[in-house]
């Protein structure tokens, strides 16, 4: 009986980097991972979208999670790694320095958001689980989308150090 | 087969199907009430539908069938032969259907029988026996057969019937249904079977294989087949939409109590069933709004005496690629003076801004989001959608709405919608390194610009200008405007693409133009926000995604800003109206003093002449200009040109002869109204008036005129045509009076009806009256008519000038007895229509130039 209950409770994540953090993505949102092949900008539109790329015969709009967190250092598109995620209806591809593992977390790790985080990164972060070796932070995809005309690469804001919790406070 | 005739057999087809069980139930108890009115609505769509695509057979049974059918409705008890009648007139008409089916045409013969039997039936009342329970079994044999079919099944055929028991079976319906979804399948299975081939064909364009290539070129053939084939098959006749409204009309009318009748034209127009789909409420309401704002009441109409029936008329057709649906009414024409209070109270516009605008731009904020004036709400058409929908829901697939309206004479709606949304051939074109594609419905012409041809672009300040064919069009650069690699340079030969939107003409200039391509437009992402540059993207045969320029963003790039309220018809320059309409003007520096202007409608060029080469010949300085001589004079207050240094030139024609006026600085062109605040003494200036804030002296460019070309002014005719001008407004005289005396007609100028009537009547006869459309006091059409009906000057020929020559404004200056409209802001077109209208050739302008060439040798 209580078997059932604790599958469904079961978060899975697929861990993504940009700069020096790990954050987590929920599976169920990601489509697939790839390369940016060619990538095609879109003058005058939102300084969040790097432009718009062909994924399987659907066009897509492509972001920079570096760009989405203020850290600026961005890679060029083309070539880099992307994590195409579905959110409602649309596809976006969500540029990343690097893919990890998926992890499962049980749902009752989460962790209340700590209250010294910026309000820009809180806004981004679905939740916070506690990892054997720190914690991640869950972004919430539709809060990246929402992101309104992003920051400039240049608009860097400085944000926090990833917070160590002390792990079972 | 005609396919509206078709949809009509398989849908009576499915009426009859359905109705089969009602009939059973009819025979065996002929009182209940859903079972008759499921009955009415049969007959009652056989005949709304066959008077619509021309069967009167069918239409008249179906209409004695109606009345009978109505009676038992209404409580009328059924009687035996009531009920026999009715299911006799069934069977006629599945017989009728069958005939229509095999042979295209309604059967001879008539039904006078059965009519005759009805008209009886229903006159006195119901003779017989009342029917109280279910008697004997029925009437025709053909009927027993149907009622032991029933129910039907779902197959979509009707029962057979007399006829094709009679005579074998005779081919039913040419035409089945398809599920919608099917068809969108086919659609985008198609669009991708496009986009394959496109990449197939990038593919074998750099490969040697011929057999590839030749079974490629096959492929395309087909595959351009089979678009064409989903395509039609995905289109609707719009009678589909429009069968409804004259149904709706009446209902409309029974409302709000005014006889309303409703005139569809152009019902066989195909229009791509999602558009259509997209279009029906828009229709709908625009119907509702001319029934109810735009019709007067009964007893307003007889006052004004029009007749009492109020006509809305629904007209669609094709044209250039898009599909056309004008609603209009001969009502009272939308209220404008309420409309302005209505825009004051709601904040839609200051005051100021109010005040510079025409009445069409006042009307276009009916467009607006939340507009309503208190007419304007009324249990009819407030409810529903707002007009401001109408327009989202048009330009959402990429269409425009305009509106004409004529006070005490009704308004017109015109809708232009895309003839499909899904494929359509685009112009692939390149800006830097980016390509983008621009729709070719909306491309008229694509021009090179290399710097010595026909098409070259001028700049003033930040504007640029094209100038083509004795044409100056508005451009933009999109490496400007879209912010790309505006550091590295561009090639060397760049081309503008032309563009029409509604009526505004304008060019965009790219570095390249790659080439053409049928895309598959798909939708922007939400993400990307209100992008109005950009009406889609697609995916080329490289793989590759572009992003479709939309035409109707980039004229909005063109737009003052107090015009951009409304449609995409705002951004044309329609500026019939008052006399403060922005107008372009060119500030420019001559001489000391203010800062001079001129409307850059009357200038055609500006160049840069070095004083090298400006040469003395009998008194007169002239250059070399376009293959001929051309006088030039200075617009400083001392007519003395510089003597050092190069400069800017304004070339003006004079009836097709060009002349030059030297200025010393080009400072700008603005756009602002037209509006002379002092009128000046001193020959060679209007007048002045404040422009941004700064003392303006407008030149009065007829004194140049005349300066220069004396001789095109004192040009000796032996045969001179009197021609009337008309024109309220200072600057279009002084515009068009001197190029029409310059090709050589007497011009009597007058500036306004009364006065050119006036004058008329005490002068010389006139040989053309050329009147402005739009004037204070009598308009141009009242003029006309007024003309046309006095035995004295019905003969003369009437021109109209208009500031923009929409269908709705040739129509009407027909409709009102004027022999063409020409637009005013062209001058030769003036010179062309009075020349045409006259039956004389214009003078030609190198003919003239070599007359005053040979005199000046002489």
């Amino acid at each position: 009986m209580t078997s059932p209950t604790r599958v469904e409770a079961t978060l899975q994540l697929l861990t993504v980097m940009a700069g020096a953090e790990t954050f987590g993505l929920p599976v169920a949102q990601v489509q697939t991972i790839f390369h940016i092949g060619a990538i095609t900008p879109v003058p005058l539109g939102p300084s969040s979208i790097l432009g718009l790329v062909n994924l399987r015969g659907s066009i897509i709009p492509a972001l920079s999670l570096r760009r989405c967190l203020g850290l600026g250092g961005e890679h060029t598109p083309v070539g880099a790694l992307a994590v195409a995620l579905e959110l409602d209806t649309e596809a976006f591809a969500l540029l990343v320095d690097d893919v990890g593992d998926v992890i499962s977390l049980p749902a009752e790790q989460a962790l209340p958001l700590p209250p010294h985080v910026s309000d820009a990164r809180a806004a981004l972060t679905q939740a916070v689980y506690r990892l054997p070796n720190g914690v991640l932070p869950v972004l919430d995809v539709s809060a990246l989308v929402a992101l309104p005309a992003l920051v400039a690469p240049s608009a860097t804001a400085e944000l926090p150090a990833p917070v160590a919790f002390p792990s079972a406070a | 087969m005609d396919e509206l005739l078709q949809d009509f057999l398989s849908e009576t087809g499915e009426h009859l199907d359905a109705a089969g069980a009602h009939l059973v139930r009819f025979e065996q108890n002929p009182r209940d009430a859903g079972d008759i009115g499921s009955i009415f609505r049969l007959v009652h769509t056989i005949k709304g539908t066959c008077g619509f695509i021309g069967l009167p057979r069918l239409e008249r049974l179906a209409h004695s069938a109606e009345s009978l059918v109505s009676q038992l409705r209404d409580g009328v008890p059924s009687t035996q032969e009531a009920v026999s009648l009715v299911l006799a007139t069934v069977d006629r008409i599945k017989f009728i259907l069958a005939e229509l089916a095999a042979h295209a045409v309604e059967p001879s013969g008539d039904d006078e029988d059965l009519i005759a039997e009805i008209a009886a039936a229903t006159t006195d009342g119901g003779p017989g026996e009342v029917i109280s329970r279910p008697t004997a079994p029925v009437v025709l044999e053909a009927h027993a057969t149907e009622r032991t079919l029933s129910p039907m099944p779902a197959s979509g055929e009707a029962a057979p019937n007399d006829a094709t028991r009679q005579g074998g079976f005779p081919k039913r319906h040419d035409s089945i249904r398809v599920s919608v979804t099917l068809l969108e399948t086919l659609m985008t299975l198609v669009s991708e079977l496009v986009l394959t081939r496109n990449q197939l064909s990038e593919t074998t364009d750099r490969s040697d294989e011929q057999a590839t290539k030749v079974a490629l070129g096959r492929l395309s053939g087909l595959l351009s087949d089979l678009q064409d084939s989903v395509m039609r098959a995905r289109m609707q006749p719009l009678g589909r939409l429009f069968g409804s409204l004259p149904r709706l009309a009446r209902e409309l009318g029974r409302e709000l109590d005014k006889p309303i009748e409703l005139a569809v034209l152009g019902a066989d127009t195909e229009l791509d069933r999602q558009l259509v789909e997209v279009i029906r409420d828009p229709l709908t309401h625009l119907v509702r709004n001319c029934a109810d704002h735009g019709l007067e009441s009964l007893a307003e109409r007889i006052a004004a005496g029009k007749p009492e029936h109020g006509t809305i008329q629904v007209a669609a057709s094709h044209e250039s690629g898009t599909v056309v649906i004008r609603v209009s009414d001969d009502g009272r024409g939308l209220d404008v003076p309420r409309i302005r209070a209505s825009v004051l109270a709601l904040g839609l516009a200051s005051p100021q801004e109010l005040d510079r605008m025409n009445d069409s731009d006042v009307c276009r904020f009916i467009f607006s989001v939340g507009f309503s004036t208190a007419s304007f709400v009324t249990n009819v058409s407030g409810r529903g959608m707002g007009m401001d929908i109408v327009r989202r829901n048009i330009e959402a697939v990429g269409g425009s709405i305009e509106l004409a309206t004529t006070a005490g004479r009704g308004t017109t709606f015109s809708l232009k919608i895309p003839l499909t949304l899904a494929i359509a051939p685009a112009l692939i074109v390149e800006i830097g390194t980016e390509r983008f594609a621009v729709p070719q419905n909306s491309v008229t012409e694509i021009v090179e610009l290399t710097g010595g041809s026909a098409a070259r672009i001028d700049h003033i300040a930040e504007a640029l200008l094209l100038r083509l064919r004795g044409d100056i069009l508005p451009v933009c650069d999109l490496r400007l405007t879209l912010r790309l690699d505006e550091g590295a340079p561009g090639p060397e030969v760049r081309h503008a693409v032309l563009m029409q939107v509604g009526s505004f003409r304008f060019g965009v200039i790219v570095d390249r133009v790659i080439g053409t391509q049928e895309i598959v437009v798909k939708p922007l992402m939400s993400i990307l926000g209100p992008l109005d540059l950009y009406s889609g993207n697609t995916i080329l045969g490289d793989g590759s995604v572009v992003l479709i320029l939309d035409a109707a963003g980039l004229a909005r790039r063109f737009v003052p800003r107090q015009n951009q309220q409304g449609s995409v018809a705002a951004t044309s320059p329609e500026t019939e109206g008052s006399h403060r309409d922005p107008v372009p003007l060119i500030l420019f520096r001559a001489g000391p003093g203010a800062l001079k202007a001129l409307p850059l409608t009357v200038i055609t060029r500006i160049e840069m002449i070095d004083e090298g080469a400006i040469e003395r010949l009998d008194g007169q300085r002239v250059t070399f200009y376009d293959g001929c001589m051309m006088p030039l004079v200075s617009a400083g207050e001392d007519d003395r040109i510089p003597a050092t240094g190069e400069w800017p030139v304004l070339v003006v024609r004079v009836g097709g002869e060009p002349m030059g006026i030297v200025v010393s600085e080009i400072i700008d062109i603005v756009t602002a109204p037209l509006t002379i605040e002092i009128s000046s003494r001193s020959p060679g200036l209007v007048g002045s008036a404040r422009i941004m804030g700064q003392a303006v002296e407008f030149l009065d460019i007829m004194f140049y005129m005349q300066r220069a070309r004396p001789e095109a002014f004192a040009r000796g005719h032996s045969r001179r045509a009197r021609i009337m001008l008309v024109e309220d407004r200072p600057f279009f005289r002084d515009m068009l009076a001197p190029a029409v005396i310059a090709a050589g007609y007497e011009v009597v100028v007058t500036s306004g009806a009364a006065e050119a009537l006036a004058t008329m009547r005490r002068s010389k006869p006139f040989d053309l009256v050329a009147t402005d459309i739009d004037m204070p006091g009598m308009s141009g059409y009242a003029f006309a008519r007024a003309l046309k009906s006095d035995p004295r000057f019905s003969e003369i020929p009437v021109l109209g000038l208009a500031a923009v020559i929409a269908p709705a404004v040739l129509s009407a200056g027909k409709a009102a007895g004027m022999r063409d409209v020409v637009a005013k802001f062209d001058r030769m077109a003036l010179v062309d229509g009075v020349a045409a209208v006259l039956g004389v050739e214009s003078v030609q302008s190198f003919a003239l130039e070599k007359r005053v060439l040979s005199g000046e040798a002489a």
